[in-house]
């Protein structure tokens, strides 16, 4: 059996390339036009892919990235390191409960807002709406950090909010329980606008006439949305659904940075934090090309099986 | 077949992986063997040239400055651009006067490292393999430590030229105590260290508001039972939302906070009790000191936001009066003195370390050494005139040359009245700069390899300096001085690094009440487990090498 598949495959390769040499020498023009694209990739996004060896290797900066050696365990010290201290399980956890939350409670949300600005029909209205969500986006995370932190203290707007309802006022950067929602709360709020503009487009190439003929039998508003806009824009959620999967373990160290102290470390302190205090903070390159290496690994495997997943069950994927 | 190759093909993989993992260990030692090699090929043709140059122009007994301004060296350091200096500045800005001066054209690269620790930009330019040809760093704080410095490259021993930084040279013979602290413990010289006395070796401390005290009724606090006493009048009486402030940061700064544990005794990370290295956390006070840390947190009488404020929000509330009683840098407490300048009302005491009993003598305080590393200067391995170098160096440590660093330009900023050196209006009256700072643009203070004939704060008002005059405990007898590791200590040394954040992370949590004081002792236990006993007993014997310089 494995020696048929090897001989079909072989074969189909060589129908392949013949096939491609053709097609090279059909449009040379175009490939040669391709050329500064790929020496681009090549450059910029390949060959510093080589420095993952740092990952294996003692660094030593005078000894450049291929001088420094290997170290123990087979170059694997720093992944055993890793896993035997206590900071794996925590960074791990809360980088995966960070984009749980944040899938959970952040995906849905441009989709409905932007199911819900098609349900307008006052298109000034509707503009302004557009306008007024999608503004957070372009303010810089530095300054959302600044004004989270000045709202979060215990004389800040969220507590003076809850003062009116009686409750004591606490420094809610502080505590770690508080963390999470914060974090993920003022994420929404950043990008929902920003992100609804996507499905928004999605829900203009749907065809009206559905709308009509759903219209005529007598289907309402929600009976419109549920059979009509959703499946319409079911494809576009899809890959959104799988490139939001694919970003599960790199929460993004900005913001975090930004926000947590060492009192919320519990819950706040992610792979990325981690990797960039031990990394820049001390200089323990290698240590963090290991961490964020096996990070990455993670990450590729998780777009893999999503994207396997939804080809699955709705023949839609990314590749 | 399938089986054979798989054995062939995991044999193949077997042999690579052995072999790179052979190949990791020579290349390892070769890697240092051909980087010692470099350094001692490298002394031998300064030697060499020394030799075959007979009319070497730097080493000569007669040498003066100026050099003859042909050389141009580079140093990785931003000063203040032409552009954004002052009118009144421009022409006697220290760093253009040092180099007319020196006879030497500097080139600035940027990168600057901070006093403290490494900094990013710095690291950069370690990987960059680019190296100015004085590089300003902190090597005690750099992992290896000094050693590493030089095996990995970056910088050479300065003991083989001794010629061409006199000035230095006799300084450190003169002085057996500076040679002791400056020195690597084979004796190796690595820098041009800056040298710090009393008034920067202690900077930060508590400041209060004198006419909040005047409106309860209360004198300066003492003991910390007083302390209590008073914060909790601060609180109750006055409203205030943060009766004490500081940067929760700070409790884990080396000795910024030991002023607040000293009544207990202890104060983090390290400290000498006699000859003993000890570990603040690890000692009963400072369990005791966690205790009533907590319980003025829960009451209300430190900052509730401790965890979030930085330095600026501290200075603005206690410029504001939100706060009572504030840590902080003295010359921060200055600029909440200048923002209320005109309030009669905004009066500022400097508080004494508290005790514990009437009559105890205030021990800690903060406290950085003599000698930190910090903005020590060393010649780059890359440097191709080590003799021109060493000059421009050693200038700061020259007769003119340190009077030049403390006081600026004679006959601009200072000159002499009665055979003492005095400051001229430009720096004590200038109506330019109202916060009295002129001083930074013409002296050295926090810029540079120096020793300063005084340590005069000479931007700071006669009135802060009573203040600071209060932060003084009894703290040299407790600082851990600043000693180098060998090899083997290195990994030991950095584990320390994940111990301080577990610490910052629960003793923080213990303070806030995030986490029950009942768990301390499982704390302790975690401390335990992530080994500070090695790297106490590696500290105790850097202590003893230190010693025995």
């Amino acid at each position: 059996m494995p020696k048929k598949q090897k001989s079909s495959t072989v074969r189909g390769k060589g129908r392949k390339q013949g096939a491609i040499r053709l097609d090279f020498q059909k449009n040379k023009a175009v490939y040669f036009m391709f050329l500064p694209v790929v020496i681009f990739y090549l450059t910029f996004h390949y060959y510093p892919m080589s420095g993952i060896i740092l990952a294996f290797k003692d660094f030593k900066p005078a000894l450049g990235i291929w001088g420094s050696p290997f170290t123990d365990e087979f170059g694997f010290k720093h992944f055993i390191d890793f896993f035997s201290s206590s900071h794996a399980a925590r960074t791990i956890t809360n980088t995966i409960l960070i984009s749980f939350y944040q899938i959970i409670f952040g995906f849905p949300m441009p989709i409905i807002l932007a199911i819900m600005l098609n349900e307008l029909r006052n298109q000034k209205f509707k503009k302004v709406m557009q306008t007024v969500t999608y503004f957070p986006h372009f303010i810089s995370t530095v300054v959302v950090c600044g004004m989270l932190t000045e709202f979060c203290l215990s004389d800040g707007l969220f507590n003076q909010i809850s003062g009116f309802f009686g409750v004591e006022p606490v420094s809610l950067l502080s505590q770690p329980k508080y963390f999470r929602t914060i974090y993920v709360a003022s994420g929404i709020w950043q990008s929902m606008g920003w992100d609804s503009i996507i499905y928004l487009a999605a829900i203009a190439g749907i065809d009206t006439q559905l709308y009509e003929a759903a219209s005529l039998d007598g289907a309402g508003r929600f009976r419109k949305i549920w059979h009509i806009t959703l499946p319409g824009i079911k494809g576009t959620i899809v890959i959104l659904f799988i490139m939001q999967i694919g970003k599960m373990m790199s929460v993004g160290s900005e913001k975090i940075l930004l926000l947590y102290n060492p009192s919320t470390y519990s819950t706040a302190d992610v792979i990325s934090t981690y990797v960039y205090r031990k990394g820049l903070l001390d200089q323990d390159y290698s240590y963090s090309t290991a961490v964020n290496l096996f990070n990455s690994v993670i990450n590729f495997v998780l777009v893999f099986l999503a994207n396997a997943l939804s080809r699955k069950l709705t023949e839609t994927s990314l590749f | 077949m399938q089986a054979k190759k798989f054995w062939a093909v995991l044999l193949a993989a077997i042999l690579i992986v052995s072999c790179l993992s052979g190949c990791s260990s020579d290349g390892g030692s070769n890697a240092g063997d051909s980087s010692t090699a470099g350094t001692t090929s490298q002394a031998e043709t300064g030697g060499d040239s020394q030799a075959v140059d007979e009319s070497d122009p730097y080493a000569a007994g007669d040498f003066t400055y100026p050099m003859d301004g042909t050389v141009t060296l580079s140093i990785n350091m931003t000063p203040t651009a032409e552009e954004e200096l002052p009118e009144w500045v421009k022409g006697h800005y220290f760093w253009d006067v040092i180099q007319e001066k020196t006879g030497v054209n500097l080139e600035f690269i940027g990168s600057a490292s901070s006093p403290q620790e490494t900094s990013e930009a710095f690291s950069l330019l370690l990987t960059s393999g680019e190296y100015p040809d004085i590089m300003q760093a902190n090597w005690i704080t750099f992992k290896g430590g000094p050693a590493a410095a030089i095996n990995d490259g970056y910088i050479i021993p300065l003991n083989d030229y001794t010629e061409y930084f006199p000035a230095l040279t006799a300084l450190l013979e003169e002085n057996e105590e500076y040679n002791k602290m400056v020195s690597m413990d084979d004796g190796t010289w690595f820098c041009f260290p800056h040298l710090k006395r009393d008034e920067s070796q202690i900077g930060t401390g508590f400041a209060i508001r004198q006419d909040f005290l005047d409106q309860i009724g209360e004198d300066v606090p003492v003991t910390i039972d007083d302390w209590y006493n008073v914060l909790t009048k601060f609180k109750n009486e006055l409203n205030l939302t943060a009766p004490l402030t500081f940067e929760s940061r700070w409790l884990f700064l080396e000795y910024a906070t030991a002023g607040l544990s000293s009544p207990w005794g202890v104060c983090y990370p390290f400290y000498m009790d006699g000859d003993t290295v000890k570990f603040g956390p690890l000692e009963e006070g400072y369990k005791e000191f966690v205790t009533e840390m907590a319980k003025w947190y829960s009451e209300g009488l430190i900052d509730r936001d401790l965890a979030a404020v930085d330095k600026s929000t501290v200075q603005s509330k206690f410029a504001s009066g939100e706060a009572g009683i504030a840590l902080q840098q003295i010359r921060n407490i200055q600029n909440c003195i200048v923002a209320n300048e005109g309030d009669p009302n905004y009066k500022v005491t400097g508080l004494n370390t508290p005790v514990m009993n009437e009559g105890d003598e205030p021990q800690m305080s903060h406290y950085t050494n003599t000698f930190d590393g910090g903005m020590a200067t060393s010649i780059s391995t890359q440097c191709e005139n080590i003799g021109a170098a060493a000059r421009f160096l050693d200038y700061a440590y020259t007769e003119e040359g340190s009077m030049f660093e403390t006081y600026g330009e004679e006959g601009f900023s200072w000159d002499y009245v009665d055979g003492v050196p005095t400051f001229k209006e430009i720096i004590t009256n200038n109506p330019e700069t109202p916060d009295s700072q002129a001083a930074r643009y013409f002296v050295s203070n926090y810029q540079n390899w120096s020793i300063r004939v005084i340590d005069a704060m000479s931007h700071l008002q006669p009135e802060t300096l009573e203040i600071q005059k209060t932060f003084f405990a009894h703290m040299e007898d407790y600082a851990y001085p600043t000693v180098t590791y060998t090899d083997e200590e290195v990994d030991t040394v950095s584990e320390w690094n994940d111990i301080d954040t577990t610490c910052r992370e629960r003793i923080l949590g213990f303070i806030l009440g995030n986490e029950d004081l009942s768990n301390w002792d499982s704390f302790i236990a975690e401390v335990e487990s992530m080994g500070i006993q090695d790297v106490l007993a590696v500290r105790q014997a850097a202590y003893d090498r230190y010693q025995a310089r």
